[in-house]
């Protein structure tokens, strides 16, 4: 185990090499506003293809995916997003559309990303407009741009990092900015039916926080996830049921003043190619 | 073709470790008790219970789910594993052949060894004649603290009546673990010994009789016994581990009666108790008549009513002897059980009658306390094997018929990967004593908690285990003035590479709700303490970080070493930090008559809330965890001399096996806030002798 890890230290410099350089040339900055993305958890940040720029590079088949969530149940606290990607000839595109509405509060983002496979790691940019508006107040959009990597380390070791809001950008030229966010997840395969991550991430001006999840399929049409995440201290749940190409995902988070924010997810992949 | 597995997988070797008295992960979950401070220190049950199972190995090829629940070294569902691969393959043929039992690690079965072997089946006739063997054991425990207290002046009020020296005399018989009896005696530090204020002699006396597998009595208990009932919710009086990197022990396991011959005074019942059983049908019924220690008050009638029970047993000054047995408890239960083949369910009644009325002091989180003169709970529970996944859970309700409900699940995901959770939901209301559950809060009520464990084996020799809970408290507790909240995170990694060595790395973080006392330079300002008044929540941290190595260095020499630090609300207000440094060396020569163990330890913390706990190697049937804080340095020396084998076998076979024990501990600590003040000298003496074979 030693030695593999040896013989991918210096792909590791590489990639590391890469961030440092992307994290250097971002201007420094203070920002209160959070990114829209990723604020629909992705249960596997190292699959699901609005986690990460690189991961359109990883789909196989034209991928359409819908989600919505009602936020602890309150009504007027609704998150959606539609994605799709399609792979292409050594790599991928997606397009993604998010958007939560919480009373005259209004946050939407649209995204287009693109991704190429380079060998063991993938790499991917997304450019998306984020639009911001408050019903008798104003609205102002930015453009934001974000980096990802997927890297295949060994058989069963996956990494894929990312940095969102790369360029600063400001709402409507204003002082008023949004926050940049820097992402890493380490996966493990231990088995055909069971992957677990860790994830770590910093949002700016918040503290470091930490992601443990797995991804379980204990049948053939049935896919179980579960995970933990220490900045809000959060479990989540969900199960997704495959049919012919349809998967329905149903999920819930858990919060221990605010209660359950349940989940409802539909996606189609077409496996015929 | 098995016993192509046992002569390939010859992996195990003899045992790695030399013998020690708590595997590893067990010596933190002690530590974890007594940072809950819910560690009854005199309740070594357990201890005797292992120290029974290394002299009379559990035969794996006969063990029951109870006798292999009794170790508290397996989960669930290696129990029904090791269970159904008997039934599918027969017995086994040697203990290599554990690493072939689906669930059974090469850790699981390294700390079960002490305690197991595989047996064919005897002859009836060996059998009957091994049952002509019981074991007797006779301990005799001397413990003193120096230097002596001020305390021990009986001739002021508030002076100690007795000598300080903490006395324990005990006598077992275990009879092939079919029938057990004995008799215990103990006076703590302070306690009167033979004089006017305890003319009975000892301070405590404890006997009990039990027998099992007696036809259709599955075990008779009568004297001093402990009640176990499904998860703890309603009854538990045996050892409850709580959260730990043990993910997989969260469940509670044990037999409905176990005997009781601990020191400990308060958790256990007095009187009868029997299990009957037919097949898979099982009925326990107890009934219970005790005294009790209890803090006594007066009602707005001028009747006495109990405002708190006392649990130390402690009866050295003369406050504390008036308020020996004080009150009276009648207590009864019953249980009836169904078992299948891989289930079980059980309904559980206990109900308590005490001779004054309980009710605690008027404040605000004491308004659910238990209170009146009667008290009932009622429960049912139930666990399942199915393939890899375990289930199991309890429904209880009490006073008001008030509920509380805990669900657990363990999975095996994968030969290297388990997972577990449990989910906790007791309303504010809910009431029961000698109950222990896997709760954050001491006693069972007043909580809502998810809790999610993980343990991965990746690779040969790593292992990474981590959990996460959450919880909150519906109503307010003592010191906290409001709904309150908490997560609790722990990440360990542990690294072997080889037989010998052992790395652990363990990383936890804490987070829960106090009241926001504003200390300023550990000054607290008393104009705060106005009656009535109620303090605003704020969370406090507490992260801790320990890396803790074990090196055989050889057959006979282990070392361990630890390095631990702690930060108490960091960036807070009443921020505080310490650390913790030890080196043990655990000296046991082969085929000697003598052991040695030592450690050396450094400490140093700002404060008491950043005190650091470390579990201490102790003469057998005691446990030693010592709350760390103040800035010094702390050693121990354990000894350990076989009598008969110093003796060179000049008695031959007259004399039974006689192990004398001495431990001599001390610890020179100073405050660090104040230099000035000289260090503090403390120490403590432990003589002990056992008398066993006879």
């Amino acid at each position: 185990m030693i030695a593999r890890f040896v013989s991918i230290w210096p792909q590791t410099l590489a990639v590391l090499r890469f961030y440092l350089i992307l994290l250097l040339l971002s201007p420094q900055r203070n920002a209160f506003t959070q990114v829209l993305r990723p604020s629909i958890m992705a249960l596997n940040p190292l699959e699901d293809v609005y986690a990460n720029a690189a991961l359109p590079a990883s789909v196989k088949s034209f991928t359409i995916g819908l989600r919505t969530e009602r936020r602890y149940l309150l009504k007027g606290l609704d998150n959606y997003s539609l994605t799709a990607a399609q792979p292409l000839k050594n790599g991928g595109l997606s397009l993604s559309l998010a958007y939560f509405a919480a009373g005259a509060f209004r946050q939407s983002e649209t995204g287009l990303a693109y991704a190429k496979k380079l060998g063991q790691v993938d790499a991917g940019l997304q450019f998306s407009y984020h639009r911001l508006s408050i019903i008798g107040y104003g609205k102002a959009g930015a453009l934001v741009a974000d980096a990802g990597t997927l890297w295949r380390m060994t058989r069963q070791l996956k990494l894929a990092a990312g940095i969102y809001n790369l360029s600063g950008g400001r709402l409507g030229g204003m002082r008023e900015k949004l926050a940049y966010e820097t992402r890493c997840a380490l996966g493990y395969q231990a088995s055909l039916h069971l992957l677990l991550f860790l994830e770590i991430a910093r949002q700016e001006s918040k503290p470091v926080a930490v992601r443990a999840g797995m991804q379980y399929q204990p049948a053939q049409a049935v896919v179980l996830y579960a995970g933990m995440e220490t900045a809000t201290a959060q479990p989540y749940f969900a199960c997704s049921f495959h049919r012919t190409g349809y998967s329905l995902l149903v999920s819930v988070r858990l919060h221990q003043q605010l209660g359950m924010t349940p989940g409802l997810g539909l996606l189609y992949v077409n496996e015929q190619r | 073709m098995r016993w192509c597995i046992v002569v390939m997988s010859c992996m195990l070797g003899g045992a790695v470790f030399a013998q020690q008295p708590l595997p590893q992960e067990q010596e933190q979950q002690v530590e974890n008790l007594a940072e809950r401070e819910v560690l009854e220190v005199d309740d070594d049950a357990y201890l005797q219970e292992l120290e029974h199972f290394r002299k009379r190995k559990i035969n794996l090829n006969r063990a029951t789910t109870g006798e292999l629940e009794r170790l508290q070294l397996l989960n669930a569902l290696q129990v029904q594993a090791l269970l159904q691969y008997r039934m599918l393959l027969g017995p086994l043929i040697h203990l290599y052949e554990l690493q072939a039992v689906p669930h059974w690690d090469v850790s699981t079965i390294q700390n079960v060894l002490p305690y197991v072997s595989v047996e064919d089946e005897k002859p009836i006739a060996q059998q009957l004649a091994a049952r002509l063997h019981g074991d007797g054991m006779l301990l005799l425990r001397l413990s003193q603290s120096f230097p002596r207290s001020p305390d021990f002046d009986d001739t002021t009020a508030a002076g100690y009546a007795g000598s300080p020296q903490k006395i324990l005399v005990r006598y077992r018989y275990n009879y092939k673990n079919v029938l057990q009896w004995g008799v215990l005696a103990d006076k703590d530090a302070g306690e009167p010994l033979f004089t006017k204020k305890q003319p009975t002699g000892f301070d405590f006396y404890s006997a009990h009789l039990f027998v099992r597998n007696l036809g259709l009595i599955q075990s008779l208990a009568v004297g001093d016994f402990a009640v176990n009932l499904g998860q703890g919710l309603v009854q538990w009086q045996s050892m409850g581990f709580r959260k730990s990197t043990e993910i997989t022990a969260i469940k509670r396991q044990s037999a409905v009666l176990r005997p009781y011959s601990s020191a400990g005074e308060y958790n256990f019942h007095r009187g009868l108790g029997v299990t009957m059983g037919k097949k898979r049908l099982s009925l326990t019924v107890f009934a219970s008549r005790r005294k009790l220690d209890a803090n006594l008050g007066v009602d707005a009638a001028g009747n006495a009513v109990i405002t708190s029970f006392l649990t130390g047993g402690l009866h050295r000054t003369s406050k504390e002897i008036e308020k020996r047995n004080n009150v009276r408890q009648l207590a009864g239960g019953v249980n009836l059980r169904y078992k299948g083949n891989s289930w079980q369910v059980g309904a559980s009644s206990v109900a308590y009658h005490f001779s004054n009325a309980v009710q605690k002091r008027e404040e605000p989180y004491n308004y659910y306390a238990l209170a009146g003169r009667r008290l009932a709970n009622f429960s049912l529970d139930y666990d399942c094997t199915l393939r890899n996944l375990h289930l199991f859970g309890e429904l209880a309700a009490g006073p008001g018929l008030q509920k509380g409900l805990i669900q657990g699940l363990l999975v095996s995901l994968d030969r290297r990967v388990d997972a577990s959770l449990v989910v906790r939901h007791l309303e504010s209301g809910f009431q029961s004593l000698y109950a222990t559950a896997f709760t954050e809060s001491s006693a069972p009520g007043n909580e809502s908690g998810l809790f999610l464990g993980l343990s991965a084996r990746p690779v040969a020799g790593v292992k990474v285990d981590l959990y996460a809970d959450v919880f909150r408290f519906p109503w307010l507790r003592y010191r906290v003035d409001g709904p309150s909240a908490g997560r609790e995170f722990l990440v360990q990694l542990t690294y072997r590479p080889d037989k010998r060595v052992e790395l652990v790395s363990r990383l936890r973080l804490e987070n829960k709700q106090f009241n926001d006392m504003q200390e300023v330079n550990n000054t607290i300002n008393l104009n705060q303490f106005l009656p009535n008044r109620l303090y605003d929540l704020r969370f406090i941290s507490k992260l801790n970080w320990r890396l803790h190595t074990v090196w055989q260095a050889s057959a006979s020499v282990r070392l361990h070493q630890r390095v631990e630090m702690v930060w108490y609300d960091r960036g807070g207000p009443a921020a505080e930090m310490g650390y913790l440094i030890y080196n043990d060396v655990t000296w046991q020569p082969v085929n000697q008559a003598f052991d040695l163990g030592s450690r050396v330890q450094l400490f140093e913390t700002d404060g008491f809330n950043s005190r650091i706990y470390a579990f201490e190697n102790d003469v057998p049937s005691s446990y030693t965890v010592s709350a760390i804080h103040q800035k010094g340095w702390r050693y121990y020396v354990n000894l350990k001399l076989d009598l008969l084998r110093l003796a060179g076998g000049h008695f031959g076979q007259r004399m039974p096996a006689t192990q004398l024990f001495l431990r001599w501990g001390q610890t020179v600590a100073g405050m660090r806030q104040q230099p000035a003040i000289q260090p503090f000298r403390s120490g403590e003496c432990k003589v002990q002798v056992i008398f066993s074979g006879f």
